[in-house]
């Protein structure tokens, strides 16, 4: 009995910690919102992960930080997507005026979607990099969760500049 | 002494001394100052502002988008050849060290970031229309990603 209680929490262990730790997933949208330009925006990067590892007995250790850190990146991944289809929609709108105006200009729509999927290749290229420099270290976890973070944040501010307003 | 002569040594001395440093030295100075910082300072573009005020008595008047581009396309190939320096230190130095995973990664992330920036700048010209007359908007773009990938490798690739 006493083993099996012992098995128990061990196995229990982490999932009751994370589901015992605290994310606040307003902080990203609100300093965003709040942010004058896209050099404030920026500064908004890592703020709710902070929060996140100050907040909760065990934040800063690895397995704290990675859960920080996802939480904050998952944030971050449904701006982007929100961001990316708000430009997608306007592109096509675009394309189909500039077609029926007769115009022979480029499209927009094909070249945004094409940008977008290098740009995922460049982001997991970058942070499998990052990690590489880890070596083997337990590291390697948070830099690659926190690069996921801060290039999907660089990538939501980015399409958040580019129009229409 | 002659007053033309005066005037003429003036007018050839005036954007010099304004100038001082060589857009080479400039860009130099740019790179070396990111590095420090960690980061890409907000001087991609400086040597290509001189050249415009040479050529326009004002950086911000009466430009075309072709002398823009003059000036412009220099800045933008030396730091894409700055990237490319870059990244050939970066991975040199771990295939001395016979680091393996991290030749393979610096390999592959140079390769995407290359089709990223190509993919990145298409956006910046669709949509002006065929015959607008200039790709200006893709060499400013080249030339700011350039300088950035630039210095995140001299500053990760330690």
């Amino acid at each position: 009995m006493k083993r099996m209680i012992l098995m128990a929490a061990l196995v229990a262990g982490p999932a009751l910690a994370q589901d015992d730790m605290v994310f606040d997933d307003s902080i990203v949208g609100q300093c965003v919102q709040a942010a004058a330009d896209a050099g404030a925006a920026e500064a908004c990067i890592g703020k709710a992960a902070d929060d996140c590892m100050t907040r909760n007995p065990g934040g800063e250790s690895t397995y704290g930080m990675n859960f920080c850190i996802g939480q904050e990146a998952a944030v971050w991944d449904g701006l982007l997507n929100a961001e990316y289809q708000r430009v997608m929609a306007s592109d096509k709108e675009i394309d189909a005026q500039t077609k029926a105006d007769g115009y022979g200009a480029p499209e927009l729509a094909p070249a945004l979607k094409a940008m977008q999927r290098a740009w995922i290749a460049y982001r997991d290229t970058t942070c499998t990099y990052e990690a590489s420099q880890w070596g083997g270290g337990t590291g390697a976890g948070p830099a690659y969760a926190g690069c996921m973070m801060r290039l999907t944040a660089m990538q939501t501010l980015y399409l958040r500049d580019t129009g229409p307003f | 002494m002659n007053i033309r002569l005066f005037i003429a040594l003036g007018l050839i001395a005036g954007p010099v001394w304004a100038a001082e440093d060589t857009p080479e030295e400039l860009r130099a100075a740019c790179f070396e100052m990111s590095a420090m910082m960690g980061q890409l300072a907000p001087c991609a573009g400086e040597a290509a502002q001189v050249c415009l005020e040479a050529k326009t008595g004002s950086a911000n008047k009466g430009a075309s988008a072709a002398v823009m581009a003059e000036c412009f396309a220099p800045e933008a190939e030396w730091w894409d050849q700055k990237a490319t320096a870059e990244y050939e230190r970066v991975l040199a130095d771990f295939q001395k060290m016979n680091a393996a995973d991290q030749s393979e990664a610096v390999k592959a992330f140079h390769a995407a970031w290359l089709t990223y920036r190509d993919a990145k700048c298409d956006v910046a010209i669709a949509g002006f229309g065929l015959g607008a007359g200039s790709n200006l908007p893709v060499i400013i773009c080249r030339m700011n990603e350039s300088a950035e990938h630039a210095v995140y490798l001299s500053v990760r690739g330690k």
